[in-house]
């Protein structure tokens, strides 16, 4: 069964239409990609997945549910996470704290027991466990006390997905994990990726622009041109694509040739 | 075995308690027992009762502006509801004082999820300007309702103490810190840190906006019913903007983000606007300056988003001697 899937989802912002009637299916346990020139709407796709953006027209089914236009915090409990473009962390918070934050959905006690510190001691020490584990799992335990604003660039997006995990997605989107990395960087994230989609049984959408760890990690390719989705298929018939070659004429062909 | 078996920290943590609650008890015997030597005079006494309703006042606004990051200014505009309302249940309705302050505590609490629902929409700079504007209507309306005296004010028995004013002032900081060190209130500080990202950390932003706005409301509403039920009258004007600035810059002055500051702030100010009192306009500039020197020396306020910690040291000794003894 597919796990989403978009029908007709487009968005007009003003007289711009950022995306067109973009039809997509994503099955459960699938690494997916989302590729596409700078502005071709790729995240806006995910910020209407997501339900930060309500869509202009289209629908989104989640799980067999239709989702379309739910709010963002609806959207999570229902098992989705995702990353930011440019990333954003709570970044006056520790790393601990940001994870933390991120186990809100699977909180048990109420407003009253928290005015109170009634009884909830235990459920405070187990949410900060596990958020220490988390930690550990991805390989920043050491960083769990520094402010996230303080940590290096790869660590913050790093903590970004932990901070995603700690939700406990079914589905995990990411907006471009390795903007900004350098190629030893980008590297270790594409392992990582791989990892954890294991690890947790996950179903992942990236959107990327390294080709290198698209082409690299993703199994199947779904690219976006002016809102549009102009191809789809493994890497190797997405390189050999003429209209992906076109679209990305002048940009980033050499890239795409690789 | 008992207490050998918790774990250490939390042998630290009830350590902690037992300190506070000591120190808390301790400094009110100092003060009742001033005040029956005589060494604290009525005077004095009437700052001291001030100082507490500005405690209420700075906490609970602190976890608005402060914890959830929204801007609101019209903190005196719940303190007159509380006094109001409260008011209203021991004059007209003869009911008992502790009811009254929960009445005016409820109906404020009433007020700021009315006010919160759709202004907390609203961001930065609108959401200031609906509440300074909700302040102002509120204030209009009790200068027009006759039945509690309109502008001439209205007069209300003295059924406040400091017994009452102290306890609640600690009973807020406890609650709201209880509130600020739970997972809840780490929703209410991803709110102010990142609104965006907490909602899809599954945060209902706006539901957490409205509890941190009505709560606060709700303690400025109980801080009003002790006000009006300690200085005899009350009327509109004693609620104007310059009572919700004051509050504000017991917030920004103490550090936003920290309940130990506002504490701190708010009795500094009381006490430095007691010994000014006969000299108002130096008053006003000696706030000002003071204001101005916090925001170039230490733009976070005195405390910036810490708190007063206790030092640990001397417990983590004792739990070693603890040990030791066991063995
Ligand atoms: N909130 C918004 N308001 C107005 N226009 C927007 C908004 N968000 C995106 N756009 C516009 O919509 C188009 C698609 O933007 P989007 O961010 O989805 O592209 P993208 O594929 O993610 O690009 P990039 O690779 O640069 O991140 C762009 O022209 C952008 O300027
Ligand atoms: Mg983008």
């Amino acid at each position: 069964m597919a796990l989403l899937e978009t029908k007709g989802l487009s968005m007009t912002f003003g007289g711009l239409r950022a995306v067109a009637g973009f039809d997509y299916i994503l099955e459960e346990g699938e690494l997916a990609g989302l590729i596409g020139p700078n502005g071709a709407g790729k995240t806006t796709v995910f910020n209407m997945i997501s339900g930060l953006l309500a869509p202009t027209s289209g629908h989104i089914y989640y799980a067999g549910e239709e989702i379309t236009r739910l709010p963002a915090h609806e959207v999570t409990k229902r098992g989705m996470a995702r990353t930011f473009q440019n990333i954003r962390l709570f970044s006056q918070l520790t790393a601990l704290e940001n994870v933390m934050i991120a186990f809100h959905r699977h909180v048990k006690y109420g407003y009253a027991r928290a005015f109170l510190h009634l009884n909830i001691g235990r459920e405070e020490e187990e949410i900060r466990e596990s958020a220490y584990r988390l930690l550990e799992e991805v390989g920043l335990a050491e960083r769990a006390h520094q402010i996230a604003h303080n940590l290096p660039y790869g660590e913050q997006r790093r903590l970004e997905i932990a901070r995603a995990l700690a939700t406990r997605p079914k589905l995990l989107l990411l907006d471009e994990p390795a903007a900004g990395m350098n190629i030893q960087e980008t590297a270790r994230l594409k392992t990582f990726i791989q990892e954890i989609h294991d690890r947790y049984n996950l179903t992942i959408l990236v959107i990327e622009h390294d080709m290198s760890l698209v082409m690299g990690v993703c199994r199947r390719i779904t690219v976006l041109d002016y809102g549009m989705k102009i191809a789809e298929g493994t890497p190797d018939e997405i390189r050999s694509n003429p209209r992906v070659i076109e679209a990305y004429l002048g940009e980033e062909t050499a890239d795409v040739a690789n | 075995m008992g207490l050998l078996s918790v774990p250490q920290h939390r042998l630290e943590k009830m350590e902690r308690q037992l300190i506070w609650g000591a120190f808390v008890v301790l400094l009110y015997l100092l003060i009742i027992g001033l005040k029956a030597l005589g060494i604290i005079d009525q005077y004095t006494t009437n700052n001291l009762v001030l100082a507490g309703i500005y405690v209420i006042l700075g906490v609970s606004l602190n976890l608005i502006n402060g914890f959830t990051g929204q801007f609101s200014i019209g903190h005196a505009g719940f303190m007159s509801i509380g006094a109001y309302f409260g008011a209203i249940a021991t004059v007209k309705f003869g009911l008992p004082f502790a009811l009254a302050l929960l009445m005016g505590g409820l109906v404020a609490a009433l007020a700021g999820m009315l006010i919160g629902l759709p202004t907390l929409r609203l961001r930065g700079d609108y959401l200031a300007i609906a509440t300074l504007g909700f302040g102002e209507i509120i204030r209009v309306v009790f200068l027009n309702w006759e039945y509690v005296g309109g502008a001439r004010g209205f007069s209300v028995p003295r059924l406040t103490n400091f017994t009452w004013v102290y306890v609640i002032a600690v009973l807020t900081v406890v609650i709201i810190r209880n509130w600020v060190q739970s997972a809840h209130g780490r929703a209410c500080i991803a709110v102010r840190e990142d609104e965006v990202a907490a909602s899809a950390m599954g945060i209902n932003t706006t539901l957490y906006k409205v509890i941190a706005f009505s709560v606060g409301a709700a303690f400025a509403g109980i801080a009003g019913a002790l006000y009006a039920h300690y200085f005899f009258l009350i009327a509109p004007h004693s609620f104007g903007f310059l009572r919700s600035v004051e509050v504000l810059i017991i917030v920004v002055l103490g550090g936003l983000g920290s309940i130990s500051g506002s504490v701190i702030a708010a009795i500094l100010l009381t006490g430095l606007s007691m010994l000014l009192a006969n000299w108002p306009y130096p008053r006003l500039i000696i706030y000002s300056l003071t204001l101005i020197g916090i925001m170039i020396y230490r733009p976070g306020g005195l405390m910036g988003m810490r708190e007063i910690a206790l030092p640990i040291s001397f417990i983590k000794k004792k739990g070693e001697e603890r040990q030791l003894g066991a063995s």
